[in-house]
């Protein structure tokens, strides 16, 4: 084999990760809340996975374990610098609500964007772990790696923090 | 924004992830580059016998070093009362390169050619997620239904192979310029199909119940795209709610997803527009620097690529020279550029050079 060791699965490999990483790449985008820091954190996974094909390949759910690398990557890449971005630490920011660019789509966005960033890594993952992907206390846990109650509490917390914006006050927790 | 809100708000921030062809470049890239340092390694055994235990036995002397030295200064370290403790700075880790980005038009072109191969003229454009959620869940299902609908986990059985008694599986598109064309319609099955294969990519696991649909209803949709054309639709009632599911009615040879050729992911974003005059010439407006001639005017060119398929307009902003200001307040005008292409733009598709997106046409082609 050409390419040595590292081709691991071979055209197995390959495959996989061109199936699933549309998938991937849109809940990254989601969970990092920013391109190029979710573009470097979806190509440090599929490296690990990569590295790791010969026990990641034969699981019955490869794609949902390598999400789960996606979360863990996230929260660990988040751990050791705030690297690639520097945000305004003035609170008042979530109250700006001044000149409405766009459309009404790019607005909610970019209320979404300012507001989620306030979260905490983990209270941000917790959040997209359950509205986005609706995973349950359980399945958000395992992918946290801390436990369901944790999860819950997470939620709490960081729907509080959201609620402090106006078009926010309405967010009620549905555990 | 109640919660419901918030999940559908939180859904749509999935169009502005990463591109992950371009991930997978990164990554082929670092694989290779890996399996070079491999073989190199390999290639000098002595080098790979050595060098992980020197480098271990080296951290070792230097840790138990650092220990040892901690500890004997470990009362004069401490600063004087009022005195700020001196600061270290680690270095920041390496930030990984992103994939290069190649000439701006050229793969775009090429990307739009190749997804428009042996489909019919003029080309049907679909947003990236031709769907609609008529009505709101109940309370009672919402939960289960919303995630069933994410995770694609649809029963289908109930919608039979065929089309529903007096629709016809041929229909006709027709565009606001008077052109129009008809379009083999992908029955309800089909369609649900195709509804539920896009969700089940995202590959969410899902304890939920599977929601049967049922009771097909030809509707139609605004494809919410450029050019602005009413797309044929199937709606489905969801058993045990009053809420319908909308997917587009086309088979997936009769169309294709402008927003997944979108190099930037622009959707929702502003966009330039075009007209189209009568002598073919082509008028793009886009808001951009001012106008004028002083140090703070901006200045545009533009130009066009074409192919059989497709007329690729390139807008830029001409560099200002180093004697003039590089950095202007005087943004958000409204500005033009007109390019003529060698032949009128028919029924091609009418880009963004740059960033690959469809071109709204404001009036007549």
């Amino acid at each position: 084999m050409e390419r040595g060791d590292v081709d691991r699965g071979g055209v197995e490999f390959e495959q996989f990760v061109k199936d699933e990483l549309g998938g991937w790449s849109r809940f990254a985008g989601v969970l990092c809340g920013d391109r190029q820091l979710a573009h470097d954190v979806l190509a440090d996974t599929v490296m690990a996975v990569a590295a790791r094909w010969t026990e990641i390949g034969p699981m019955s759910h490869p794609a949902a374990y390598v999400r789960r690398m996606i979360v863990t990557t996230f929260l660990a890449d988040r751990r050791k610098v705030r690297r690639r971005q520097t945000y305004p630490t003035d609170e008042t920011r979530v109250l700006d609500t001044g000149v409405a660019a766009g459309t009404a789509a790019v607005d909610t966005r970019l209320m979404l964007d300012r507001t989620l960033r306030m979260l905490p890594t983990q209270q941000r993952a917790a959040v997209v772990l359950r509205y986005y992907l609706d995973l349950d206390d359980e399945t958000a846990a395992e992918h946290l790696g801390i436990s369901p109650s944790g999860v819950r509490s997470n939620i709490s917390r960081a729907l509080v923090r959201l609620r402090v914006h106006p078009d926010l006050t309405n967010l009620e927790q549905d555990l | 924004m109640n919660i419901e809100e918030f999940r559908i708000a939180l859904r749509e921030q999935e169009n502005h992830g990463p591109d992950p062809d371009e991930v997978w470049e990164q990554v082929r890239s670092r694989l290779e580059q890996e399996a070079g340092a491999t073989t190199s390694a390999n290639r000098n055994p002595t080098r790979r016998t050595w060098t992980r235990p020197l480098i271990v036995a080296a951290a070792v002397v230097l840790a138990t070093s650092a220990i040892v030295f901690l500890v004997q200064h470990r009362d004069t370290r401490a600063p004087a009362a009022g005195t700020p403790a001196p600061v270290t700075r680690t270095s920041e880790p390496a930030v990984t390169p992103s994939a290069g980005v190649a000439a701006p038009w050229s793969p775009v072109v090429q990307s739009w050619t190749k997804a428009l191969t042996g489909l019919a003229r003029p080309v049907i454009l679909i947003p990236a997620v031709p769907y609609t959620l008529v009505g709101e869940w109940e309370d009672t299902v919402h939960r289960n239904n919303m995630a069933a609908v994410w995770a694609g986990k649809l029963d289908l059985s109930e919608l039979g192979d065929g089309f529903p008694a007096g629709v016809e599986a041929v229909d006709e598109v027709r565009w606001p310029n008077g052109n129009s064309r008809s379009v083999t319609l992908a029955g309800p099955h089909d369609a649900a199909e195709g509804l539920a294969a896009y969700h089940r990519a995202n590959n969410i696991p899902c304890g939920c119940r599977a929601i049967t649909l049922q009771d097909p209803e030809l509707v139609s949709m605004t494809s919410g795209y450029p050019d602005g054309i009413a797309l044929p639709a199937w709606s489905f009632a969801v058993k045990g709610s009053k809420v319908r599911v909308t997917w587009v009615a086309l088979r997936p040879a009769e169309m294709v997803d402008g927003a997944a050729l979108d190099r930037e992911r622009t959707n929702g974003g502003e966009q330039h527009t075009a007209r189209v005059a009568a002598d073919g010439s082509i008028t793009v407006s886009f808001t951009g620097g001012a106008p004028g001639t002083g140090g703070c005017a901006s200045r545009y060119t533009g130009d066009v690529v074409e192919t059989d398929d497709v007329v690729a307009v390139l807008v830029e902003e001409v560099p200002r020279s180093e004697s003039e200001p590089q950095t202007c307040n005087a943004l958000g005008y409204p500005r033009t550029v007109s390019i003529t292409p060698a032949s009128p733009l028919g029924g091609r598709v009418l880009i963004d050079g740059v960033r690959g997106y469809p071109l709204q046409v404001t009036t007549g082609l």
